[in-house]
């Protein structure tokens, strides 16, 4: 007995043995035991769980709502720093408090939208609005509160702009199927010009518009139907129809273009008239013909 | 007869009362039709749902024809604020034909909905015409066609659709709020044969 207690003896060959026999059976016995158990914590403690899962659904909730509005106060401050990057970038140019797009114009084919400054911050019809990528559009129908603006998808848009590797120049006017696409125009250009997809494209500076001021960049250019001066479809720097802040330009200084270049001034200088240059032989015709060029082609 | 007379003046009571929630709903209806079409016109042509809504209010308040033209008025000002039209553009075409629908529909025509839906396709078609020929065919734009092909027509024709869902609006309204109406069931009394003597 002292050995069999001492040694375990042939007792725990039968142990082992037993014990590998009802591995599976006890096994079966724990799982159902389990799940059981689970059954019964379900049913006695079921609302003590939906209160649980009612709270953690309530702070999910939250946590999600803190994202979006995190999320929503980065691109704010994104493009708030842009903003100002832009302002301290052209100290020459006056701007308005920033605006934002408070509305958009339903079903309107060129992009207008609604800013939530006016005339009480500065801002004056035909005042250029920009955003932290370049030229958006121009101000019209100014309210005290609010303004419409105009964008560059406009026919009734027409800047003076130049290409900043040629300095070739020509006029930005919106068309109703590039419009579609996000693109606008560039008309009235020099039929011996070599601008080519990928020019940058900027403003040559008018009463209306400082000069300088990204517009967009080239992506196909034709001869026009007449055959007698060139076009370029534009891609513009910025979309105005997902623009949310920009700036109007109250007040600049007009500087016109370097003698040197070949740019044209802007069509609507003040009684300034087009140069010839920019204009097919036609338009020269009718120059010399004894009429005035001095408005808008 | 004392409680007779109490009956009418508690139906008149509560039918003025349906008037005031019902010219309320009225408004506050065109507030949320503007903000239907201010928020989810993005990229695609929407109906001007406050045209059939003015329709609506004007052919279903046929008696009131000033208040239906006031009524029009904001509805076209909110229309011109919407799609960036010159500011009283909408509201004095909408505010004219809103008057002109009630009156229709006092005199001329009966109160049915195919009326409805003919009357607010004309003022749709009057509306979008003024919009074309005045902001665009005026200024001689190159490609005036394709705008009225691609921009006008598709929302002369979602306006015109979206009468029949303004309609079916204003029905249920009219379930709920609608005028206490008395049917009157005229007793005829037949002539007596003359008695024979």
């Amino acid at each position: 007995m002292i050995y069999s207690v001492t040694t375990g003896g042939y007792a725990e060959n039968l142990a082992s043995f037993w014990s590998a026999l009802l591995a599976p059976v006890q096994k079966l016995s724990a799982s159902i035991s389990e799940r059981v158990t689970a059954s019964i914590d379900m049913l006695v403690n079921a609302n003590r769980y939906y209160e649980e899962n009612k709270q953690l659904k309530k702070q999910l909730g939250e946590i999600y709502n803190d994202m979006i509005d995190y999320d929503r106060l980065k691109t704010e401050n994104e493009d708030l720093r842009k903003m100002l990057e832009l302002k301290e970038e052209h100290g020459e140019l006056t701007f308005s408090p920033p605006c934002s797009v408070i509305a958009r114009t339903t079903n309107d084919p060129f992009a207008s939208f609604t800013i939530d400054k006016g005339s009480k911050d500065g801002i004056r019809p035909n005042d250029p609005v920009i955003a932290s990528g370049g030229i958006v559009g121009m101000c019209y129908d100014v309210g005290i509160s609010t303004a419409r603006v105009r964008t560059l998808y406009s026919p009734k848009t027409a800047i003076g702009v130049y290409s900043l590797r040629t300095r070739t120049a020509g006029i930005i006017e919106g068309d109703y199927e590039l419009a579609e696409k996000g693109l606008c125009r560039m008309n009235y250009i020099d039929k011996s010009s070599d601008i080519t997809a990928g020019d940058i494209i900027v403003t040559s500076g008018s009463a209306n518009y400082p000069a300088g001021q990204l517009v967009g960049t080239v992506t196909e250019t034709g001869i026009e139907d007449s055959g007698l001066s060139m076009y370029a479809v534009i891609m513009p720097m910025v979309d105005p129809t997902t623009v949310s802040d920009v700036f109007a330009v109250t007040g600049f200084e007009y500087e016109a273009l370097p003698d040197d270049s070949t740019a044209a001034e802007d069509a609507f200088a003040p009684s300034k008239a087009l140069p010839a240059d920019i204009y097919d032989d036609a338009a020269r015709a009718a120059a010399a013909d004894g009429d005035e060029l001095s408005e808008q082609p | 007869m004392n409680n007779k007379r109490m009956n009418i003046d508690l139906k008149l009571k509560k039918e003025k009362r349906n008037e005031v929630i019902r010219w309320i709903l009225y408004y506050l209806g065109a507030a949320l039709c503007y903000v239907i079409i201010t928020t989810l016109g993005r990229g695609f042509v929407m109906p001007l749902l406050l045209v059939p809504a003015a329709v609506f209010t004007a052919y279903n308040e046929r008696s009131t024809p000033f208040y239906t033209a006031l009524y029009g008025c904001v509805c076209g000002l909110l229309l011109d604020s919407a799609v960036g039209t010159l500011i009283s553009f909408n509201g004095i075409i909408l505010g004219f034909c809103s008057m002109m629908t009630s009156l229709f529909f006092m005199f001329y025509l009966r109160r049915h909905m195919l009326n409805f839906l003919l009357i607010g396709t004309l003022v749709t078609a009057l509306r979008e015409f003024m919009h074309y020929a005045l902001f665009y065919l005026l200024w001689g734009y190159d490609e005036n066609g394709k705008i009225l092909l691609g921009v006008f027509l598709p929302e002369f024709i979602l306006t015109s659709i979206s009468g029949v869902v303004i309609f079916g609006a204003g029905m249920l309204l009219n379930k709920m709020f609608g005028a206490v109406t008395e049917h009157y069931i005229e007793e005829t009394t037949e002539d007596k044969p003359p008695e024979k003597q």
